[in-house]
């Protein structure tokens, strides 16, 4: 008898992190969200909200660039496609993990 | 075009859904720039478009009810299909429970002579001229977007005295 692979073996350490969890379900829930909202709504400070973002724009999960509303310079960010794909994957194996513990 | 609609009313209701859909257009995109969490605007276009074909297409098939288009208000039934859809974009009830007031008021408008409500309360819209006599069946509807916008307003004003 062969023991069936986990759902956790599913997680990927990149999107699971909870704070960039969070950037990546507001990013997808949005058009394009603002470095200020994204620091705001997951508590961060700019330099720990910084370095999550570099880690997913380098994973190609986000994309980041700067803009102006008036004169006052912005931080934009945006899911990717493959950005997308990875959340829902995420959000697939989540599921079948909680599945799994409540029918247990 | 929309059943016993003149093309003036026609074309004045194609400008007047599109300057509608624009303008919110430019609302979400400056508000959102504003709060930092822009949404997509494809539903307006999306929007504005089968607004259009429902307009001038729809009412030359006569596959809408006789009953719907006699009084010409068919518009205020797109309006309310719009407004539905956007409290459910929003996933706001206050939004959902103004929409379902102001689509019962656009059906009642549409199906029923709003007139001899008004003259049971004892007032004569018609003032001896029949043009009057359909004026509550565009002021009913109209009615409740204005108190709904009225009163969003003033929330919303409590709201930014009280942060």
């Amino acid at each position: 008898m062969t023991a069936q692979a986990h759902p956790t073996n599913g997680l990927d350490e990149i999107v699971h992190q909870r704070h960039r969890l969070g950037i990546l379900t507001i990013a997808a829930e949005a058009d394009s969200a603002d470095f200020g909202y994204l620091r705001e709504a997951l508590d961060l400070t700019p330099g720990n909200l910084s370095r999550h973002l570099t880690v997913l724009e380098d994973a190609g999960l986000v994309q980041v660039w700067k803009g102006y509303v008036g004169k006052r310079p912005r931080t934009w960010i945006r899911i990717t496609g493959q950005g997308r794909a990875a959340l829902a994957a995420e959000i697939s194996t989540l599921t079948e993990l909680l599945r799994r513990h409540q029918s247990s | 075009m929309l059943g016993e609609q003149k093309t003036g009313e026609t074309i004045y209701w194609v400008i007047a859904i599109g300057a509608g859909l624009y303008v919110t257009w430019l609302w979400y995109m400056r508000h959102g720039r504003r709060v930092g969490l822009t949404t997509s605007t494809r539903w307006v276009l999306i929007a504005g478009v089968i607004a259009g074909l429902l307009i001038l297409v729809l009412p030359t098939f006569e596959v809408v009810p006789g009953d719907l288009i006699v009084r010409g208000t068919l518009p205020f039934l797109i309006v309310a299909a719009a407004l539905l859809v956007l409290a459910w974009a929003e996933r706001s009830v206050a939004l959902a429970v103004v929409a379902t007031t102001y689509s019962g008021a656009a059906v009642l408008a549409s199906l029923y002579d709003v007139e001899n409500i008004v003259m049971r309360l004892g007032w004569n819209p018609s003032f001896g001229d029949m043009r009057f006599s359909t004026l509550p069946n565009i002021l009913l509807p109209a009615l409740v977007l204005l108190v709904s916008g009225a009163g969003a307003y003033a929330v919303q004003r409590r709201r930014r005295s009280a942060a």
